[in-house]
Parts: C-alpha cells; structure tokens; sequence
C-alpha cells in the first residue's frame, strides 16, 4: 500500500487530516471537470463545492471496486449533472453533428476550447471531457454516466468530431472519408 | 438517482469517420498517410486543450476544502454553510443580504448587518453561539437573530430560500462605531432601500431611498447621523462599508 492509499484509508476512517490532503490532491481534478462541464465560473464553483462535500461524505461508502480517481469524477459529473439540472441552464443546442460548408481552418480558433465545448450538448460534453481531460477509459466513462460503452465511444466521437468543427476544422470529414480503422 | 435519467436521448450512432478520428484521438491509428496523421495532430490539439488545469483560486479551493470538512463533523455545518454563502456569485448573495438587511432595519434602524455568520470570517466563538430567534423590535446591537427565508422567492430565489431554511441563516447586529441613529429615521418597515441594488420592486433606481448610487453589489445597511451629518452606510458582499454624505452622496471624511 503506498502512501496515496494509507492516507485514503486514513480519511475513511474520519483522520481529518488525511482527509483534508485527499481533498487537496483531487481538488484541482475536480475543479477542472466542473468548469468544461459547467461552462461558467460560478456554477462551476458550486458543483466543485458539492463535489467535495459529497466526497467528504460518501468516502465511507466507497468500495473500491473502481479507481478512487474514478469514484471521484462520477461524484464530480453527478454534481455537475445537477447543477446544470437545478438551475434549468440547458446548454446552447449544437449545431447538427454533420458535415459543414469548408472554411478556412483557424489555428487560433482553437484556442477557443472553452467556447467551442459549451455548444456541445452536455452528453457529448461530459464523454469529451472524460475522455480528454480526466483522461478515463471508455469502460470508466460508461460506468460514470451509466450508458454503455458503445455509447461512450459513439458520444466521444461525435463531440470530437463536432468539436474540430466548431473549430474550423471542417474539412476533417472529408479528409478521412472512406477510411478504415 | 437514476443516472439513465441524465441522458434521455441515445445519439445516432456515430459514422465510421468520426469513429476514426476518435480512435486517431486515442493513438489506436497506424496510418501513414498526411492527411491522416494532420487529422490526428488536430484531435489532439483539442484534447491538450481541453485537458489544461483550471487555475484555482486559492481562497476559493480554502473555502471549499473548509465546506467539506466541515460536512463531516455536522457540529460544525453551520461553518460548511457559511463557506459557501461566501462564495455564492455575487448577485445571489445580495438577495441574501438583502433579506438580512431588511430584518437589521427593522429590527434595529441606524445599526449595521455586521456579517453574515460563517466559518470563514466568523471566530470559533461566534460558530458555538446558538441560532438567535426571530428579530424583534427588543433586540439590540450584538442579538444574534435568524433571517426567515423569503416564502415568495422565485426561480434562483427560491435555491436561496431553501438554503436559508436549511442553514438558518444568521445575521449579528452590531453598532457601527462613531455612528448613531439619525433623528428622522425611525425604525421602519422595509423600504426600497432595504433592497438590492437593482433588485425588482425597489422604487428608487439608486436603491437607496435617495439618490445616492450603491455599487454593484452594494447594500444600503442604514442611515445615520455623524458628526450633524445624514449619512449612508453602504456594505458590500465582501463586508466593506461606504459611508456616504446623503446631501452630496460623497464618500464622508
């Protein structure tokens, strides 16, 4: 058992301490996937507060059956889930995830990250997200959200591919059409 | 919860191209072709893109760690609440203030909403006082009295009446130092100028009852008599006072 994991079990059995230095070590994680998933600051910042009350309180419960980190952003999507439900703040509709009119890729458009994710609906969101910045396996991702992992592969696709769109990467479709795995 | 209930709608099976440039994503491609590999590098730009820390604010993340802890040992969830009454988004936490200035002006007139009682500026003796009772016309600077949440609230007002039924939102009254009771105001029912700045049904566009501008998410917490002059006392959510010259609406010497 190395450190990581004796200061984990420390904070399930209520040592105040270990706990607070598991929630310093995950609150950066967290804060991160609250801010794609959320689209703003504040909403982000009260589904990072719930997060970590919920880990707080749930950690007892936890059973390892899956990676601690694992556990940790379901609670943070949850969180997010419903925050976005609560406040009845529905994500701008994307476009259709379909071929659109070339344009002229922009390098600096893809700075534009933040933006681009919040047209994303938020199931294609929270897959992207997962997947990109938490860095989850597909498997990880379907026990998250709960869906399959057909499902995951299918939603972390689309939201790519919508995503290199809004981007001005339009001609990706095209480039790559025909093309087996 | 069922979590199948976040996702309703199963999207259309992905097409074969954009199941490819996710697997390019996720280093799965052995293509050598240009176009190709141009391809990968751009779904890979994404992703890094995405996958950049937010910066944490530092005395937000202290808040939030504080809010959690405290969520553990329940005696002190009164410090979890006012951890995140601290960070609420500023328009919120003026309705909230705005609720706790009414109760301080009538309650007590010319004294201030000292602040909102919470872990993060409170001290530990100020956490172990008791939820004071409903205001009344007998309390007096240093009462602890209990803000009742505003049964009429709606959309996001409603989260704060909620919150407020739930953490009994307290509010300390104390006397600002140097300052008293203006001849002419009388404790008195709440008024335009108990409410936020441009919060819906205040008549005075200044909400202040005179003209004066508050700033954004400035509260008006009484008006007194300082050296012979009326004077304004404005508080932010951040718990700085203005005191204003009500005759120039110039901040007082």
């Amino acid at each position: 058992m190395n450190s990581s994991d004796l200061t984990l079990a420390s904070a399930r059995l209520g040592d105040r301490d270990a706990l607070d230095a598991v929630l310093r070590r995950q609150y950066p994680q967290v804060l991160s996937l609250c801010t794609r998933l959320c689209g703003n600051p504040a909403d982000a910042a009260d589904a990072t507060q719930e997060a970590m009350i919920a880990i707080v309180r749930g950690l007892p419960g936890f059973d390892g059956r899956s990676a601690f980190s694992t556990w940790v952003y379901r609670v943070a999507t949850n969180a997010c889930l419903d925050e976005i439900r609560r406040r009845g703040r529905r994500p701008i509709p994307a476009e259709r995830i379909e071929a659109t009119p070339t344009a002229t890729a922009d390098l600096d458009s893809r700075m534009d990250i933040e933006s681009a994710l919040r047209t994303l609906p938020i199931e294609f969101r929270a897959a992207v997200v997962l997947r990109d910045l938490c860095g989850l396996d597909y498997d990880e991702i379907a026990g998250v959200l709960a869906i399959a992992p057909g499902t995951v592969r299918s939603r972390i696709a689309r939201g790519r591919a919508a995503l290199a769109r809004r981007m001005g990467n339009q001609n990706d479709s095209a480039d790559v059409e025909g093309m087996t795995p | 919860m069922n979590r199948h209930e976040t996702f309703p709608d199963e999207p259309p099976r992905a097409t074969t191209t954009e199941l490819v440039a996710s697997e390019l994503v996720d280093g799965r491609t052995t293509s050598s072709d240009p176009s190709v590999l141009e391809l990968a590098d751009r779904f890979r730009s994404i992703g890094a893109a995405i996958a950049t820390p937010t910066e944490a604010d530092p005395a937000q993340t202290e808040l939030h760690i504080a809010a959690a802890l405290s969520s553990n040992t329940g005696a002190s969830a009164e410090a979890a609440t006012g951890a995140k009454l601290a960070r609420l988004p500023v328009r919120r936490s003026s309705r909230l203030l705005a609720a706790a200035a009414v109760v301080a002006v009538v309650t007590v007139g010319g004294l201030a909403v000292e602040r909102l009682a919470n872990g993060s500026n409170t001290s530990p003796s100020d956490s172990a006082v008791a939820l004071g009772a409903p205001p009344t016309a007998a309390n007096r600077a240093g009462d602890v009295v209990t803000a009742a949440p505003d049964s009429t609230a709606r959309g996001d007002e409603r989260d704060l009446g909620s919150f407020a039924d739930v953490a009994s939102l307290r509010i300390r009254l104390l006397a600002l130092p140097e300052v008293t009771p203006a001849a002419d105001d009388a404790p008195r029912a709440a008024g335009p100028e108990s409410k936020a700045v441009g919060e819906a049904g205040a008549s005075d566009p200044s909400g202040t009852g005179t003209g004066c501008p508050p700033a954004q998410g400035e509260l008006l917490v009484a008006r007194a008599s300082v050296a012979g002059r009326d004077v304004l006392v404005l508080r932010s959510i951040v718990g700085v006072d203005r005191i204003l010259d009500r005759a120039t609406c110039e901040p007082a010497a």
